[in-house]
């Protein structure tokens, strides 16, 4: 009997083929002559087969169509995109050519579509593996960021619950703050420095959906608040929201460790009791 | 010559490096090649049809707006199975159903027998239904689509390690449903056979969703 609690594990990775060629000699042996793991494995196999019959669905011929018109209309607002990317030189001559022609005022409808769509931070996810704090300040100009001071920032955004201290706790300074606007909303962020090492913070309206693109976000603790995160390489995008403000801390300080004394400092007033769900 | 002629004899990687300069045909043969799989699992996430082709939109835009970031050190399908897993587990987590209650679920009778039937029973779609969103993406990548354990690992970003623990909760999980849930005239003792209890044609249960507070 204590074969088979033991066999219990891996006679499901067993019946999926999986495991070293030992492994599975070894379990093949046990199986011979155990009638109940031998059920097991048949009872394993049945259910998979189950799950895998009810496989049957038709394509719906107008989805290409759809995708397809969704991509003609994305281009140009992906060009828009990668040209507030581009910084000094190939900015001032794309703003004179959009001075030139009438292109502006097309673009400028654009703009304000892109505005009105989630908080798109897969922009910013792209670029944390090359530059994160490039990728940051990319992320703010997006949004069409100004520099300001603290108390502006504060001002700028004045219905959302934040706070841009001087100092981070962990010996994190002040850098830079800035007022954002996302769709019609204000918003704000703040870099924090340590030793050249970078933290980035940005606190938007909690009623604007945030977009991974291509990254999953995965439900965390931070502290005493419930969150959630988005990992690249060894920098973790950190969200926690309260009724208006979603606060999210881009650094590679662990949740567990400096980062809910660093979420306190920025969200001063949050209780934990009021975490909320994201849209 | 309509460059779209050339597009299905593409290797993968000329797919890739043609979608990545935009190339129409290229994005429209790679669509051709993985779209079947792509909406296959999405129906079976979602439940919906009409959602599953939303969300294999949203798949395909993202796919085509983030391929220059892709690099192939993955297959093309993983890659797209993890765009299109992501989507609707976010999808699942946003829409936030009502808390799946199969006590409810089960007695609820049968539209195909015009509620005569009253034995009580989840089918297996209303069972994958009530697991954990990603327990159940998990054995539809193993079974449905016959993933290996190491590409699962990949596709839903799970330790290799923990892949095989996980199925191993996800199929007790279920066994323990379609068990609970059988009609009583066909129950057998459960230490055999257990997953011939279930049967299908209960209505559609929508499935738990972890709360997720940000």
């Amino acid at each position: 009997m204590k074969t088979c609690e033991k066999m219990h594990e891996v006679l499901g990775p067993y019946a999926d083929g999986e495991g070293s060629a030992d492994t599975r000699a070894a379990i093949e042996a046990h199986v011979r002559t155990c009638a109940e793991c031998r059920c097991e494995v048949e009872s394993l196999r049945q259910l998979g087969d189950r799950i895998a019959t009810n496989a049957q669905v038709c394509v719906p011929p107008a989805l290409w169509s759809r995708i397809e018109t969704q991509l003609a209309t994305a281009a140009p607002r992906r060009r828009l995109v990668r040209f507030l990317r581009v910084r000094s030189i190939l900015a001032a001559a794309a703003c004179l050519v959009l001075a030139v022609g009438g292109y502006f005022a097309i673009l400028q409808g654009l703009a304000t579509r892109a505005e009105a769509a989630p908080v798109n931070f897969s922009a910013l996810l792209d670029g944390l593996s090359v530059d994160a704090e490039k990728a940051f300040r990319e992320f703010v100009e997006l949004y069409r960021g100004r520099r300001v001071s603290s108390a502006a920032a504060r001002q700028h955004a004045s219905q959302l619950n934040f706070a841009v201290p001087e100092q981070l706790p962990g010996g994190f300074a002040l850098n830079e703050a800035f007022a954002l606007q996302i769709g019609d909303t204000p918003a704000a962020a703040a870099i924090y420095r340590r030793n050249g090492e970078f933290v980035g913070a940005i606190f938007h309206r909690a009623i604007h959906p945030e977009d991974y693109g291509t990254y999953r976000d995965y439900p965390c603790v931070v502290g005493e608040h419930r969150g959630h995160r988005v990992q690249v390489g060894e920098w973790r995008l950190v969200h926690v929201t309260d009724a208006t403000t979603c606060h999210c801390v881009l650094s590679r300080l662990d949740e567990t460790k400096e980062l809910p004394a660093i979420l306190h400092a920025v969200a001063p007033d949050f209780k934990p009791a009021q975490s909320h769900s994201h849209p | 010559m309509d460059s779209r002629d050339h597009a299905p004899t593409l290797t993968e990687h000329e797919l890739v490096v043609r979608c990545k300069r935009g190339d129409r045909a290229a994005q429209h043969a790679l669509y051709e090649r993985t779209s079947e799989r792509i909406f296959r699992l999405l129906v079976r996430m979602t439940h919906s049809q009409e959602h599953a082709e939303d969300l294999a939109q949203e798949t395909y835009l993202k796919a085509f707006a983030a391929i220059a970031t892709f690099d192939e050190r993955s297959a093309l399908n993983t890659w797209l199975y993890r765009i299109a897993v992501n989507e609707a587990l976010q999808w699942l987590r946003r829409k936030k159903p009502a808390l799946f209650d199969p006590d409810l679920a089960a007695a609820r009778p049968d539209p195909r027998n015009n509620g005569h039937d009253p034995a009580a029973h989840l089918d297996l779609e209303d069972a994958m239904a009530a697991l954990d969103p990603m327990d159940q993406a998990m054995l539809l990548l193993r079974y449905q689509e016959g993933l290996d354990y190491r590409t699962i690992a990949e596709v839903t970003e799970i330790a290799m390690g923990t892949v095989a623990s996980r199925l191993n909760r996800a199929r007790e999980r279920l066994r323990e449903l379609l068990r609970d849930f059988a009609p009583p005239r066909e129950e057998t003792p459960p230490d055999v056979h257990p997953i011939s209890h279930g049967r299908e044609g209960a209505a559609r249960i929508a499935p738990p969703v972890e709360e997720r507070a940000s």
